[in-house]
C-alpha cells in the first residue's frame, strides 16, 4: 500500500455527528483519503470487498452490529487491515477486550486528535507486516520452487548447513546412496558422503573451498560408499547460499552418480593404453605422420632400425630421412596416400640411419587421418637391408654363373638328385640340338639319350661314384642328338653332398666325336700295319755270291709278280732297285759283306714290281762265310713293307692335324714305352722326341697327379681297355697342366697287345672355368637352398626350376611337387592376371619389385609374399627366366589386420559404449524436459488460481474460492500421481519393491477402471466383462492397480477419437488373465522393441502428454507377480494388452 | 466495447482458468482445446488476441500459428504462445512463425495480464 495514494478508509458509525468529527480531524491534519461510512454488518460485510478499505475505523457499539461482530468478519475473511475503534466508552475491560479481539488501537472520543497519529501508526504497522509476510512468503515460495525441482531432478540434491552437516537430501539422493537423509544424520558425517578413502583429500579441499567462502561454486568427482557397500562415483556440482551479511549459510549440491560414464571412461582409457602399448612392443617399427609428413609419432622400434629416438624425429618431415636419391618417388608416394585415404601403399624406400649410413626399409603406409583413434598417416615397416642385399648377392652370382656358362661350348647340366631336377644350359641346344621345348628337366631324359652299348656302363659308373661318395664322376659314351645321330660326350661332373647323401650334381658335357674319331682310325691304322706286318708272306731268297746267282722261294711271285723257277743272276734284283736306292744299297752290301766281321744285312728301299710300279721292302740278309772269313752265300728275306709305311705316314699326318688342334699324340708299345710323340707333346711338354722316346708317360706326372686315376688308367690299360680320364700332368719345368687322356689299346690279328695311341687335350682352361662353375654353382644353391627368404624360379614357359627350402616350408609343396609346374597355379586365382602381367613385365625385362602376391598353400591357406624379380639371361643376353626372391608377408598382414581389427573392435566397444551412455543422458534429459513439462501444466493452473484469488478476492464469492481452491488441490493431486510414477519407476529399477499379497474383490478392478475413465472427463465408454470362476484372489493389491491405471489411462489418451475400451478379467485358481483393448492409434512395429524401456514414447504420439513410464510401471508390476505381457496392436485401429498374472494361495 | 481474446488450450483445469482470469480482466473470452477448434471458431469471431499452447492433439500450436499468419484475415491479429515447453527450444520457432510474443508456463497471472495488455493495447 502507499501512502501517497489516497487512504481509503471504512467507517462503522451511525452517528453522523461523529462521523463529521472524524471526518473534520483528518481534514485538519492534511491527509488525502476517501471513506465509505457503513453502519450495519451487511452493508460492512459488502465494502469490505467491494471498497476493499485500507483501514477500519469502528465504533464500539451500533444498534444492529458492533466492533466485534466487525472484527470476526475481518477475521473469518482473513483480511488484515488495520482496526481503529473509536469509542466514548472509558471502560477500559471494553478496550481491553475489542483490542483482544483483534482491534489494532482504540481512541476515546474525547481525544480524537490523537486519531490521525493513530491512523499512520497503524497504517505503517500494516505496511512493515505485508511486506514482511509477502517476503516470507516469496521466499517460501522459492524455497519450495527449487525444492521442488530438486527433490524432482534425475540429479540427487542435497543440503548442507555451513558445517557440511546434511541437512536434507533428496530421494534420488537416497537412491544413489541408499541412506536416508535420518539416516545419514544419525552416522554423523560431515562432508561429501562417505568418501571413498583414496579420494578423501579432493574432498576436504573442495568442502574448504566453499565454506571459506573462497569460491560460490565448484565443482569435481569422487568414489563414494554406498550403503549396501559398493563403491560409486560421484560427480557434484555445488554452490554456497549466503546471508545478507556474506555469511555462508546452507551449501546445496546437486549429485549424480557417473559409475557407468567413469567406467565407460575407464574402459577407454584401458584400450588406448592397451592399443599403445601393443604398438609399443612389436618389432614393426610405427610412425604416424600428419598431412605435410611431419612426425608426430613414432614407436620404439624404430629408434632400434634407425638409431634416432622420438625426440630426435619429432615434428621433422619424413621426407628429410628419405635417401635423396628416391625423394622424389617418395614424394609421389605420399601424394597418393594422401589422395586415397584408408587405401594401404606398400613402399621400399632406403631411410637415413643417425650413423649417416641408409638402411633399407620396406613397408605399407596408410592415410588414416580421417579416423578419429589416429588421426594420422600411418606407415609400419620393417628393415630389409638383409633382404635386399641378399638379393644383390643372388643377381650377382646368377650372373656370374650365367656368364661363366655362356664362356664355354659344353652342355652344363645341373641336377637337383634329391628332387629329380635338372636344367640345362643352352649347349644342349648348340651341341645336340634340342630346343627349349624339349628339354625335359627329368634325369630319365638324360637317360633315354645314352647309346644302348654305354646305358648300362654309364648308369653303373654313376652309381659306383655315389656309393664311393665321389666328388668328381668322369664318363665317355655317345649321346643321341635331336637328328638321330650319336655324339661322342665326354661328361664331367661335380658332385655336392649332404649328409653323406648326393644332393646336387652340377656337369659339363663336351663334345669329343672329332677326338674320339681320330683315336679310333688311329688305332685301326696301326692295327692294319700289324696284320700286313704279320700276314704278307715274304719272298725268300738265297745268293750264291761266288756265282753271283740268286734263287728265289715263291714269295718272288706272289709279292712282285716275277717267275723265277732257277737261279737268275743278281743283276735281275739289282735292277728292281729304284734308281733313287740302288747305289746305297749296292755300297751297303758291298761293305757288309767284304766285312769278315758282319754276317747280317738289312736295307729298305723301293722295288719295282713286273707291273712297273714300286713298293717298299725291306729286305733282311744272313751272310754266309767260310774259314777265311770269306761270304760265299747269304741267305735272307724280301719283306712288301708298303701299307706299313703308307700307314706311318698316314699317322704322321693325323699327328700333324692333331697337333695343329693342340692335341698330343704319343704312341707307346705294350710295355707303355713311347715310342713316337707329335709336336704338341713337345711343345706341351718340353721333351723332346728323342728325349721322350723310350721313356714312359708316367714321367709327366707329378705330386698332385691324383694317384687314384693314374691307378684307374693303369688298371683299364692292363685289361687292354680303352681309358679316358682328366689328369693333373706337369711339364719338364715343373708347371702344372690339366689334360684328358683318351687312350686305345691296338691288338694285333693274334689279338696280341702291341700298343696304346693316346690322344690328349690340354684341358687346363676348361678345368679352371670348370673349378669356377662349380664353386659359383655350389655357393649358389647353398644360397638358394638355405636362404631364410622363400626364392623360386621360373623358366621362359613359366614352369617353376628353382624352390627352395623356405618356399617349400611356406608353401608346403616340397621341392619335387613344385618343379616343372607352372608358377601361377600357386597363385590365388584372383590375382592370376596381375601375376601374369608382372613376370611378363620381368620377361621384358622392366625391373619388377615388391609384388604383394598372394599364394595358396598345399592345404589351401593363403600366404602373402611380397616379391622382387630378376630375370635370367644366357649368353646372347636373352631372357631365359627369372629368379624371384620373396618375403613371407602373411603374418604382417595377419598382424596387421589383427591390429586393424583390435583397433576396430575396440572403436566399436567405445562406441557402443559412449552411446549407451549417450542414450542415457539422452533418455534421461528427454525424461527431464517431458516430466517438467508434465509438472508444469498442473503449475501453470495452480499458479493462475491462486492469482486468481489474490487479485480478485473482493470482487468474488466464497464459492468460486472455494472452487479454485478445489482446483489447485486437483492438480496437487495430479503431480503427486506424476511424481510417484517417477518414484515408483526409480524403486523397481532399484529393486526396492516388495510383492505384498491380500484378498482382493475382482469388481474392484472393474470400479477403479471406471474411476479412471470417469477422471480423464472423456467420452470413452467402458466395456467391463467378467468371466471369473471367482470371485476375489490373492495379490498385491498396488501393483495390480498400477497396471489397470495406467493400461487404462493409455487406452484413454491414446484414442483421442473417444470410442469403446474394452476390459476383460477372467480368471481361476491358478491365473489371472486380464485384457484392455482400445480403439486408438495402435503402436508402430519399430517402437515395440523400446516399448517397456523407461522413458521411451511410440513415434506417433504427436502431442499426446506423457513420460514414457507407464508401460515400463506395467512392465516392472508384472514381472513382479511373474506375470508376463503381450500385446496386438494395429497401427490407427487399437491395441490389445493381455496380462497374465499366476495366482498363489497359500 | 470490450476486446475479444481466443484461448487455445487442451489441458481443460488450465484453459478454464484463463478464461475466468481474463474475464474478470474485463475480456471477451472464447476457448477452444485445439488448433482445429480454433480454426473453426475463428470463422466466426474476429478476436483481438490469440492465446495458444503449443503441444495439442489433432492440431498443434506451430501449425495453429501456421494457419493464421496464412490467412489474410487474420494475419495481423496478435498471438501469444503460453507454453510449458522450454523457451530455449520453441520461443525463436513460434517467433518465427509469425507469433508475437511467449509466456512460459507456469506464469503468474500478473505477468499474464501483463502481457496480454501490452500486446491487446500494442494493437
Amino acid at each position: 500500500m502507499n501512502m501517497k495514494q489516497r487512504l481509503k478508509i471504512l467507517h462503522l458509525e451511525d452517528l453522523p455527528t461523529d462521523v463529521e468529527l472524524v471526518d473534520r480531524e483528518l481534514k485538519k491534519s492534511g491527509m488525502q483519503y476517501e471513506s465509505v461510512v457503513v453502519s450495519n454488518e451487511q452493508d460492512f460485510s459488502r465494502e469490505l470487498l467491494r471498497f476493499s478499505p485500507d483501514i477500519v475505523l469502528s465504533d464500539h457499539s451500533l444498534p444492529t452490529f458492533n466492533s466485534f461482530g466487525a472484527l470476526k468478519i475481518l477475521r473469518e475473511q482473513q483480511i488484515k487491515i488495520p482496526f481503529i475503534l473509536i469509542t466514548s466508552t472509558t471502560s477500559e475491560e471494553v478496550s481491553v477486550q475489542v483490542m483482544k479481539e483483534g482491534a489494532w488501537d482504540y481512541i476515546l472520543k474525547d481525544r480524537m486528535q490523537r486519531l490521525p497519529s493513530a491512523i499512520e501508526q497503524a497504517i505503517d504497522k500494516y505496511n512493515v507486516r505485508q511486506a514482511k509476510k509477502k517476503t516470507e512468503s516469496d521466499l517460501e515460495a522459492a524455497h519450495h520452487k527449487l525444492l521442488f525441482h530438486f527433490e524432482n531432478s534425475p540429479l540427487g540434491f542435497v543440503e548442507w548447513d555451513n558445517h557440511f552437516n546434511v541437512k536434507h537430501w533428496s530421494p534420488r539422493a537416497e537412491e544413489i546412496f541408499g541412506w536416508t537423509t535420518q539416516e545419514y544424520q544419525d552416522l554423523q558425517i560431515q562432508g561429501f558422503n562417505a568418501v571413498y578413502e583414496d579420494d578423501y583429500p579432493i574432498a576436504v579441499q573442495k568442502a574448504l573451498e566453499l565454506t571459506s567462502g573462497g569460491v560460490s561454486s565448484n565443482h569435481f568427482l569422487n568414489r563414494a560408499n554406498t550403503k549396501s557397500g559398493k563403491v560409486i562415483w560421484c560427480e557434484w556440482f555445488n554452490s554456497v547460499q549466503k546471508n545478507s551479511d556474506g555469511e555462508v549459510m546452507t551449501i546445496m549440491s546437486l549429485v549424480s552418480d557417473v559409475t557407468e560414464k567413469k567406467h565407460a571412461e575407464e574402459k577407454l582409457a584401458a584400450n588406448e593404453k592397451r592399443f599403445r602399448s601393443l604398438i609399443e612392443n612389436i618389432s614393426d617399427a610405427i610412425v604416424v605422420s600428419d598431412a605435410d609428413s611431419n612426425i608426430l609419432y613414432q614407436s620404439p622400434s624404430v629408434e632400434r632400425i634407425l638409431g634416432y629416438s622420438e625426440e630426435e624425429r619429432l615434428n621433422k618431415s619424413l621426407k628429410s630421412f628419405i635417401h635423396p636419391d628416391y625423394s622424389k618417388q617418395y614424394a609421389e608416394l605420399f601424394q597418393s596416400v594422401l589422395k586415397n585415404a584408408g587405401q594401404p601403399h606398400p613402399f621400399e624406400f632406403p631411410f637415413l640411419h643417425k650413423k649417416g649410413s641408409y638402411v633399407w626399409l620396406e613397408g605399407i603406409t596408410t592415410n588414416l587421418l580421417n579416423d578419429l583413434s589416429v588421426n594420422g598417416v600411418i606407415a609400419n615397416y620393417r628393415d630389409v637391408t638383409q633382404r635386399k642385399m641378399l638379393n644383390k648377392i643372388l643377381q650377382e652370382y646368377n650372373d656370374r654363373h650365367e656368364i661363366v656358362s655362356r664362356a664355354t661350348n659344353d652342355a652344363i647340366w645341373d641336377w637337383d638328385i634329391e628332387n629329380d631336377f635338372e636344367i640345362w644350359n643352352h649347349g644342349t641346344q648348340t651341341i645336340f640340338g634340342y630346343n627349349e621345348r624339349e628339354v625335359g628337366s627329368s634325369r630319365n631324359w638324360w637317360k633315354e639319350k645314352l647309346h644302348p652299348m654305354d646305358y648300362e656302363r654309364v648308369n653303373q659308373e654313376l652309381e659306383e661314384s655315389f656309393k664311393r661318395k665321389t666328388e668328381n664322376w668322369i664318363s665317355q659314351y655317345q649321346y643321341l642328338c635331336a637328328n638321330g645321330n650319336y655324339k661322342y660326350v665326354l661328361d664331367r661332373a661335380f658332385i655336392l653332398y649332404r649328409e653323406d647323401k648326393p644332393v646336387r650334381m652340377i656337369g659339363a658335357m663336351q663334345d669329343i666325336t672329332e677326338q674320339v674319331v681320330a683315336a679310333q682310325e688311329l688305332r685301326s691304322l696301326n692295327e692294319r700295319y700289324e696284320i700286313v706286318l704279320d700276314t704278307t708272306g715274304d719272298a725268300i731268297w738265297d745268293w750264291d755270291l761266288l756265282s753271283n746267282e740268286i734263287t728265289w722261294g715263291e714269295g718272288l711271285f706272289k709279292l712282285f709278280g716275277y717267275q723265277a723257277k732257277a737261279a737268275i743272276r743278281s743283276s735281275f734284283w739289282f735292277d728292281k732297285i729304284h734308281n733313287d736306292d740302288r747305289k746305297r744299297v749296292e755300297q751297303l752290301i758291298l761293305e757288309v759283306v767284304s766285312n769278315s766281321r758282319q754276317f747280317k744285312w738289312e736295307d729298305e728301299y723301293q722295288f719295282r714290281k713286273s707291273d712297273g710300279t714300286y713298293s717298299f721292302v725291306h729286305n733282311r740278309g744272313k751272310i754266309v762265310r767260310n774259314k777265311e772269313g770269306k761270304a760265299t752265300r747269304m741267305v735272307g728275306s724280301i719283306q712288301d713293307i708298303t701299307e706299313r709305311k703308307l700307314a706311318l705316314e698316314e699317322i704322321e699326318k693325323l699327328s700333324l692335324v692333331a697337333s695343329k688342334t693342340d692335341n698330343i699324340v704319343i704312341i707307346t708299345d705294350a710295355e707303355k714305352r713311347i715310342e713316337w710323340v707329335n709336336e704338341s707333346f713337345v711343345k706341351r711338354t718340353g721333351y723332346t722326341s728323342k728325349e721322350a722316346i723310350g721313356l714312359t708317360p708316367r714321367i709327366l706326372q707329378g705330386p698332385e697327379t691324383d694317384p687314384y686315376i693314374v691307378s684307374r688308367i693303369q688298371k683299364h690299360l692292363e685289361a687292354g681297355q680303352p681309358v679316358i680320364e682328366e689328369i693333373l700332368n706337369y711339364s719338364k719345368n715343373g708347371s702344372k697342366y690339366w689334360l684328358r687322356l683318351n687312350i686305345n689299346p691296338v691288338f694285333n690279328n693274334k689279338g696280341e697287345l702291341t700298343k696304346f695311341i693316346a690322344v690328349e687335350t690340354d684341358i687346363t682352361h676348361q678345368k679352371e672355368y670348370e673349378a669356377n662353375i662349380v664353386a659359383i654353382a655350389r655357393e649358389l644353391t647353398e644360397l638358394i637352398e638355405h636362404a631364410n627368404v622363400p626364392i623360386f624360379g621360373v623358366d621362359r614357359n613359366g614352369y617353376i626350376n628353382e624352390w627352395n627350402k623356405t618356399t617349400a616350408a611356406i608353401s608346403e609343396y616340397n621341392k619335387n611337387e613344385a618343379l616343372g609346374k607352372k608358377w601361377i597355379n600357386f597363385i590365388d586365382p584372383t590375382v592370376h592376371k596381375k601375376a601374369s602381367q608382372i613376370i611378363e613385365n620381368a620377361f621384358a625385362g622392366k625391373q619388377s619389385v615388391n609384388f604383394e602376391l598372394p599364394f595358396v598353400s598345399k592345404s589351401g591357406k593363403q600366404f602373402i609374399l611380397v616379391i622382387s624379380i630378376s630375370t635370367r639371361r644366357d649368353r646372347n643376353k636373352n631372357i631365359i627366366g627369372a629368379l624371384c626372391v620373396g618375403q613371407d608377408l602373411t603374418e604382417v598382414i595377419q598382424y596387421r589386420q589383427g591390429l586393424e581389427n583390435l583397433v576396430q573392435e575396440r572403436t566399436l566397444e567405445l562406441n557402443q559404449a559412449l552411446k549407451k551412455e549417450k542414450e542415457l543422458v539422452e533418455l534421461k534429459s528427454k525424461f527431464v524436459s517431458t516430466a517438467s513439462h508434465e509438472f508444469r501444466t498442473p503449475l501453470s493452473t495452480i499458479s493462475l488460481a491462486t492469482g486468481f484469488i489474490r487479485r480478485y478476492k473482493q470482487q468474488i464469492v466464497p464459492e468460486e474460492i472455494d472452487k479454485k481452491l478445489d482446483n489447485i488441490e486437483k492438480q496437487v493431486n495430479q503431480m503427486v500421481y506424476l511424481l510417484d510414477d517417477v518414484l515408483l519407476v526409480g524403486k523397481a529399477e532399484a529393486g526396492k519393491i516388495l510383492v505384498n499379497r491380500s484378498e482382493i474383490e475382482i469388481e474392484t478392478f472393474k470400479t477403479l477402471a471406471a474411476e479412471v475413465i470417469e477422471s480423464k472427463r472423456t467420452k470413452h465408454r467402458l466395456h467391463f466383462s467378467n468371466e471369473c470362476t471367482v470371485s476375489s484372489i490373492m495379490t498385491d493389491e498396488k501393483l495390480v492397480r498400477n497396471i489397470i491405471i495406467n493400461l487404462i489411462t493409455n487406452a484413454v489418451k491414446f484414442s483421442p477419437e473417444a470410442g469403446k475400451i474394452e476390459m476383460n478379467i477372467s480368471c481361476d485358481l491358478h491365473e489371472l488373465i486380464l485384457t484392455i483393448k482400445d480403439q486408438g492409434i495402435g503402436i508402430p512395429e519399430k517402437d515395440l522393441k523400446n516399448l517397456f524401456t523407461s522413458f521411451s514414447r511410440g513415434s506417433n504420439v504427436g502431442t499426446i502428454e506423457g513420460t514414457g513410464l507407464g508401460l515400463s510401471i506395467v512392465k516392472k508390476a508384472v514381472d513382479l507377480l511373474n506375470g508376463t505381457i503381450e500385446l496386438k496392436s494395429i497401427l490407427g485401429k487399437g491395441t490389445e494388452f493381455k496380462v497374465t498374472l499366476p495366482l498363489e494361495y497359500a | 466495447m470490450p476486446k475479444q481474446i481466443l484461448i487455445v488450450e487442451d489441458t481443460a483445469d488450465l484453459r478454464h482458468n484463463i478464461v475466468e482470469v481474463l474475464s474478470m480482466e474485463g475480456f471477451t473470452v472464447s476457448d477452444s482445446a485445439n488448433g482445429e477448434e480454433a480454426l473453426v471458431l475463428l470463422e466466426t469471431i474476429n478476436p483481438d488476441l490469440i492465446i495458444t499452447d503449443l503441444l495439442m492433439p489433432k492440431m498443434n500450436g506451430f501449425d495453429l500459428i501456421q494457419n493464421i499468419r496464412q490467412n489474410i484475415q487474420w494475419k495481423n491479429i496478435p498471438i501469444l504462445v503460453f507454453s510449458a515447453t522450454p523457451p530455449i527450444e520453441n520461443e525463436k520457432r513460434v517467433l518465427e512463425l509469425g507469433a508475437n510474443s511467449y509466456l512460459k508456463k507456469p506464469s503468474t497471472l500478473e505477468a499474464l495480464v501483463d502481457v496480454v495488455n501490452k500486446l491487446i493495447e500494442h494493437e
